[in-house]
């Protein structure tokens, strides 16, 4: 079960550097068409050839269709995948350029926020292990306070306080997860509280063990491993959903978001596609809700796999 | 406690803090020449006078009720007014809606779920075989919810009808809030884990062959767990508010936040900030307060044990 | 003879993969003391339990009848749980609850993990004051004479048990355990945990007490020179009880 789960959070981090990776620098420009359709493309030439259309003729009502091949001469294969895979919006931009631009925003950011709160919740797990009382007291402090702290709040607080140069996802993830250290470090340090703390420590020695493998190889990988992966996976997880959040209450105020350039688009833009759909009752970019919800849904189970896959045997 | 008297000084402090810290002058840190009045910005906040200057005038004037005026969320509005509502006897055009009493209604409603959920998992309700359905519940991101619940909204409600959408807003914020990001399943799951783990202890056995029952063993001694859950989870909620509020169109100190951050109305974020604090501060003194509550009701004396100092 | 406080018969309590105990018969009278003896894993306790009507194991009763004379000499209490398994059990459980405490009480082994240790001893010796039927007016004069009872001064109403010691501890359950003014203590290997003079004490004590009370005793113990210097009739778990 447990290589089921390492497999799956392989696959998943896999699809997402892979979309990242693909990701257009600008999404393609489409233009406002004077009839309602499901899809009005740019260049109604261009996507009828997709579709295998002949000239003269409307285009289907769907944008899942698959046609023929008789339109050969007009057809750009890269733009009628993209088209053919995930549908367009009403302007014709293909979903799926929403789809990986939204991945390269949000992929090294939550990765890093990911290995911060893991290094910082290993950090919480040894400083237990280790007879320093006044380093204790220090950490716990800093859980108190840090932790009473309303975490999107300091976010937004800082996101108006940070230099334009400097805006962007990384900072506020990073920032993130070291708000959401301190449940890392507690739970990290009740582990080690559990195994004994200093006295396990005294235990191995005892046995003879370098200090390099006690707390290396038998704190950190093999009873911190768990508690920390997971943590990581979970602020990884939410720094997603951060990014997701902050960018749609920017499009709901009509204002550029502070997460990424104006050239990228998130998958909140998905979301709120689908959401007009949804409030004038019409189906022309529900799918963009749906290839949103789906994103999310792959981030839940890529966190949740790596959770389940660093699970102790 | 200490976390408790210092939150409020201590959000002001690290903007303070960060604004000197960063490079530049601090009015165009705040807000970048060309964007606002960087000299009126300047002479209001006192920020040509030093970092120690500013966190102390603004921190006498806060403890006065004076947070200055917002310029760009409501230009030239009292951000106290903001915050509070305009008075019943306004001339304004358009009446400013009272955010944090909004935000505390909703809070407070956002509370039911999480104490029904605490319930129910105190009496061990639902069973654990029910866990992969509330776990997947809980999951759902905020802001997913929210955006379900605001079309939901905006489908089924007459939103002319101002007062009963109003209403309907917040009830709704607060069901979403209550539900989204684990609250609810959290609470259920997290309570019966409290419980489940104080119920194999030794001595609520033998207090079942006493003919006691467990409740009422179990309680004084997962209490401090349970407001420690609590007041984290209410702290969670904090967070969500400035999505909830947004999302479905609550006119509450969160969506006052986001505003003051996009248009980079300093004053505005600076105050909702210093309110958003002294809400945690308060939730963290409550907690307190309970322990320490629940601390002397262990010590209790029985009745009519009066220990003479000989006795002692 | 005493009238009977409790009338056990044929009693079998199976797991889902073996039989726990069968063919156990017992009569507890006042005044008397009754070791129930046996090597572990024999069924001591659960024998004790099933008596108080606390059983968690299924199926569970398979055979048997429970009478508590002095309540109704008619009543088998487990007539309508045999074979039932938990769910009948569970009632059971909350039909006799009023008993616990009262009728019968219980006194633990390693007592300072067996007491609540989030109450005062002194509210965990007026809890089970005000079990009795008619409960005195001054409780706290009657929390000193059960204290003083167990040789424990009144200071010990104050304290918590995990700021007793393992004797402390034991002589405080003790006196909570005797203080409802119960028919039947049952006390559950009481010297378990305390060094051998200790042992001796709380155990003269325990009978001493609960003579004082008028109740009858039954004593789970696996040591047989315990048993032989107090006990009035001894049952012992034998593998051919025991199947």
């Amino acid at each position: 079960m447990k290589r089921v789960y390492l497999i799956s959070a392989v696959s998943c981090l896999l699809i997402l550097f892979f979309a990242a990776f693909k990701a257009p620098q600008h999404l393609t420009v489409g233009s406002v068409t004077s009839t309602y359709k499901y899809i009005q493309p740019l260049d109604m030439e261009k996507y009828d050839a997709c579709l295998g259309v002949g000239k003269g003729q409307k285009s289907s009502q769907s944008s899942f269709g698959s046609g023929s091949n008789n339109n050969t001469d007009v057809r750009d294969s890269s733009y009628c995948n993209s088209v053919l895979l995930l549908g367009t919006n009403q302007k014709g931009t293909p979903l799926v350029e929403y789809a990986t631009q939204g991945a390269k925003i949000v992929l090294i950011p939550s990765i890093v926020a990911g290995f911060v709160v893991a290094f910082l919740g290993v950090l919480g797990g040894l400083i237990r292990c280790f007879e320093a009382p006044i380093l204790d007291s220090a950490v716990q402090l800093f859980a108190e306070v840090v932790g009473a702290l309303p975490r999107m709040v300091v976010i937004l607080v800082c996101a108006l306080i940070l230099p334009q140069d400097m805006r962007g996802l990384l900072p506020l993830a990073v920032l993130w997860a070291i708000l959401a250290s301190p449940t890392a470090m507690d739970e990290a340090g009740a582990v080690a509280g559990r195994l004994g703390g200093a006295r396990f420590v005294e235990a191995l020695r005892a046995h003879g063990f370098g200090s390099f493998r006690i707390y290396l190889y038998h704190i950190v990988a093999l009873n911190l491993r768990p508690v920390v992966v997971r943590q990581g996976a979970e602020v990884m997880m939410q720094v997603v959903f951060l990014e997701v959040a902050l960018s749609y209450l920017a499009v709901v105020e009509s204002q550029p978001s502070f997460t990424h350039l104006d050239n990228l688009h998130s998958w909140a833009d998905l979301l709120r596609m689908g959401y007009f759909s949804l409030i004038a009752d019409k189906a022309d970019t529900l799918h963009a809700l749906v290839l949103g919800l789906a994103l999310i849904t792959l981030i839940v189970v890529t966190a949740s796999s790596v959770s389940k896959a660093a699970r102790a045997k | 406690m200490f976390a408790a008297i210092a939150l409020p000084f201590i959000v002001p402090g690290i903007i303070t803090a960060l604004i000197w810290a960063l490079p530049g002058d601090p009015a165009s840190i705040i807000c970048p020449p060309g964007q606002c009045p960087t000299e009126i910005l300047k002479e209001e906040f006192n920020l040509d006078k030093g970092a120690w200057y500013f966190f102390l005038s603004w921190l006498g004037d806060a403890l006065q009720g004076d947070f200055g005026t917002s310029w760009r969320v409501m230009t030239g509005v009292d951000v106290y007014e903001l915050m509070m509502g305009s008075p019943a006897d306004n001339q304004l055009v358009e009446p400013i809606s009272a955010h944090l009493p909004n935000t505390i209604l909703l809070l407070m409603l956002s509370l039911l779920p999480i104490t029904i959920g605490a319930a129910l998992g105190a009496m061990n309700k639902p069973t654990p075989k029910w866990d992969p359905i509330l776990v997947s519940v809980g999951i759902i991101p905020i802001v997913v919810l929210s955006l379900l619940v605001a079309a939901l909204v905006e489908i089924n409600i007459d939103l002319d009808a101002e007062n009963i959408a109003g209403r309907i807003k917040i009830l709704a914020g607060a069901l979403t809030l209550g539900i989204a990001d684990a609250a609810l399943s959290g609470s259920i799951i997290g309570v019966r884990g409290i419980f489940d783990r104080e119920n194999k202890q030794r001595y609520v056995g033998v207090s079942i062959l006493r003919g006691e029952t467990v409740l009422s063993n179990t309680l004084p001694n997962v209490a401090n767990s349970l407001v420690g859950q609590y007041r984290s989870r209410i702290l969670h909620l904090l967070s969500g508010l400035v999505i909830v509020e947004t999302i479905i169109g609550i006119d509450g100190i969160g969506r006052l936040l986001w505003k003051g951050t996009l248009k980079q109305d300093f004053g505005v974020v600076l105050a909702t900030a210093t309110a958003f604090a002294i809400i945690s501060a308060l939730l963290l003194l409550f907690q307190a307060l309970l322990e320490a509550g629940i601390a002397l009701h262990i010590r209790k004396a029985p009745k009519g044990v009066a220990l003479t100092a000989e006795q002692k | 003879m005493s009238e009977l406080l409790v009338k056990l018969r044929n009693l079998q309590i199976d797991a889902p993969t073996r039989t726990l105990i069968q063919g156990v018969n017992l009569d507890l009278m006042p005044e008397t003391v009754t070791a129930l003896c046996g090597h572990s894993g024999s069924g001591k306790s659960l024998t004790a339990r099933a008596i108080m009507g606390v059983l968690d194991v299924e199926p569970g009763i398979q055979a048997g009848s429970l009478f508590y004379p002095a309540l109704d000499p008619t009543k088998d209490w487990f007539q309508s749980v045999l074979k039932k398994g938990m769910s009948e059990q569970k009632r059971l459980l909350e039909e006799t609850r009023h008993l616990r405490g009262s009728y019968f009480t219980y006194s633990p082994q390693s007592a300072s993990s067996a007491l609540n240790p989030g109450r005062t001893i002194g509210r965990q010796l007026e809890m089970a004051i005000l079990r009795r039927e008619q409960p005195p007016e001054n409780i706290g004069e009657e929390i000193a004479r059960k204290l003083a009872e167990v040789d424990l001064r009144m200071n010990v109403a104050n304290a918590l048990p995990s700021e007793l010691s393992g004797g402390m501890a034991q002589r405080a359950a003790l006196a909570i355990a005797v203080a409802p003014q119960p028919k039947l203590v049952v006390a559950d290997e009481p010297e378990t945990g305390l060094d051998p003079v200790l042992r001796r004490g709380v155990i003269e004590l325990l009978v001493r007490v609960v003579r004082q009370n008028g109740a009858g005793l039954l004593l789970i113990s696996h040591h047989d020179d315990t048993v032989a210097r107090i006990a009035d009739q001894v049952i012992r778990l034998t593998p051919k009880e025991h199947a």
